[in-house]
């Protein structure tokens, strides 16, 4: 699958959620987004879900959030966290 | 105006909620510019009719109004606290909350007995109805952050005013004989200004700073003991007051401290944002915590020098400390729920958040806002001036009015003619 990346550690409030839902908007089967936060983005969590999207969210070593979010209902979302 | 830790878009309020409540502030301001032309300079004298109406109209009218409008939007999102039925409350709370502030204002006024009796009902009533369900569903929360707990103490402070208040207007109305008049209204207001306004403001910096400009977070000592100090202090103040009414000069020595602290490390915190964009937002904030910092200056100054201009000097930085921070949040708040609103709803053609209000009308507000506080000063000076910083006054909330109006017309029209994309069809 092909991953979109996105680091927005560094980015204030909201443009993460702005720019994560303008990814969202491209996603198909093949492709998802893979975004690195350094906050756990609940609010976009919930929306991508609400609109039947698989999330999957996790803390990595140096205290920032990788998520990633798809719309394949078939890939393990643990196998695309680090890839 | 997200907790980073528990948000369901659920819990969140329609957008209308909180629409409302910055319509009505802004409305409220606009009167008060008008109010100028027949008040004039007589504002600053703080004994004076026009003081306490013009007083009132920011505090009560304008900044109460901002203040709900937040915390509608912001205790579920913060705190996670779900309010049930929104609407309705903001409602209950929207319609006699207006009518008694005008009430007050008319009391105020005319001196009128009955006035006073209806004014306590309705603020009474509406006040209370708000205040004391947001009290119960925050002290509920298992997981305190440093903003809710703060909003916990401001919250308590809001329903000690009005306990306070309730006892000024049925002194004056006659149904009580009023001896603790002095006492009451100094708490009153201590208790209005650091206890409510400056409490509810940093206990959400703590929270939109860190997240708004990309700073270090608050130390945790501040950030969890700051509004709990804070409220100590007014609450034994208050408590001793009755007795020993010079303890409020350490209360208020103290309170300064705390405060001037406060407004500096924010500053400082400022300074440290990782991407040193600045838009007009973080200018609002540095010109209302310079503000706080100068207002509270002045306020320590009285109890050195009988200089006759160290009061007004002290409402008006005051009055823009607040009102800047108030700003600040506002061109936050207003693009993003529109925005977010609109997305959360599925809408493809949703406008972006500098389409709903651009950051060049932002930064407009500011110079407005600016020229507002500069010709109050110099109307100490030169009385009228006092006509100008009125004209400014109204086009400042007028400004604000406008933009509430311009997002809600757009929310409204991307609703009714949008498209909806398709997130929803997993493969």
């Amino acid at each position: 699958m092909k991953k979109l990346s996105i680091d927005t550690r560094e980015l204030a409030h909201p443009e993460p959620l702005e720019i994560a839902i303008k990814t969202l908007q491209q996603l198909n089967s093949d492709t998802y987004l893979n975004m690195l936060h350094s906050k756990n983005p609940i609010p976009l969590l919930d929306l991508a879900q609400e609109h039947g999207y698989r999330t999957l969210s996790q803390e990595n070593s140096a205290g920032d959030w990788e998520i990633v979010i798809t719309n394949n209902k078939d890939v393990n979302l643990q196998e695309l966290l680090g890839v | 105006m997200f907790s980073q830790s528990g948000l369901s878009l659920d819990q969140a309020p329609p957008i209308s909620v909180v629409f409302r409540f910055f319509f009505l502030g802004a409305c409220f301001g606009i009167i008060s510019g008008i109010s100028l032309f027949f008040y004039q300079t007589d504002i600053f004298d703080a004994s004076s009719t026009a003081a306490l109406t013009f007083t009132h109209l920011l505090t009560l009218g304008v900044m109460l109004s901002f203040m709900f409008a937040s915390l509608f939007q912001m205790l579920p999102v913060i705190a996670g606290v779900s309010l049930k039925s929104p609407i309705k409350k903001a409602n209950l709370l929207l319609y006699p909350f207006t009518l008694g502030v005008v009430t007050l204002l008319a009391a105020f006024n005319t001196s009128a007995s009955w006035l006073y009796m209806s004014v306590a009902v309705l603020l009474g009533f509406s006040i209370f109805t708000a205040v004391i369900p947001m009290l119960v569903n925050l002290r509920k929360l298992d997981n305190h952050t440093s903003s809710s707990k703060g909003m916990l103490f401001a919250l308590s402070a809001l329903f000690i005013i009005v306990l306070f208040a309730l006892y000024l207007l049925l002194s004056l109305n006659g149904s009580l004989q009023g001896t603790y008049y002095t006492e009451v209204k100094i708490a009153h207001y201590s208790f209005g200004l650091f206890g409510w306004i400056a409490l509810l403001i940093l206990s959400i910096s703590f929270q939109v700073i860190e997240m708004f400009y990309v700073t270090p977070a608050y130390p945790k000592t501040i950030s969890n003991y700051l509004p709990m100090a804070l409220f100590l202090v007014l609450f034994m103040s208050s408590v001793i007051g009755f007795f020993l009414p010079s303890i409020w000069i350490v209360g208020h020595v103290v309170v300064i401290g705390l405060l001037i602290s406060y407004a500096l490390l924010t500053l400082k915190r400022l300074t440290q944002r990782k991407r040193p964009l600045t838009d007009a937002t973080v200018w609002f904030w540095r010109m209302g915590l310079s503000s706080l910092v100068l207002s509270l200056l002045f306020i320590l100054l009285q109890y050195f020098t009988e200089w006759t201009l160290l009061k007004p000097l002290s409402y008006i930085f005051f009055a823009s400390f607040a009102l800047s921070i108030v700003f600040a949040m506002f061109y936050k708040i207003v693009p993003f729920l529109t925005w977010f609103h609109l997305n959360s709803q599925g809408y493809f053609t949703a406008p972006m958040m500098h389409e709903v209000i651009h950051p060049k009308t932002a930064k407009k507000h500011l110079y407005i806002h600016l020229a507002t506080i500069v010709t109050f000063i110099l109307s100490l000076f030169v009385n009228l001036f006092i006509f100008l910083a009125a004209m400014l006054t109204i086009l400042s909330f007028g400004w604000m009015a406008w933009q509430i109006i311009h997002a809600w017309t757009l929310y409204n029209h991307t609703q009714e003619t949008g498209e909806k994309f398709d997130m929803g069809s997993i493969s």
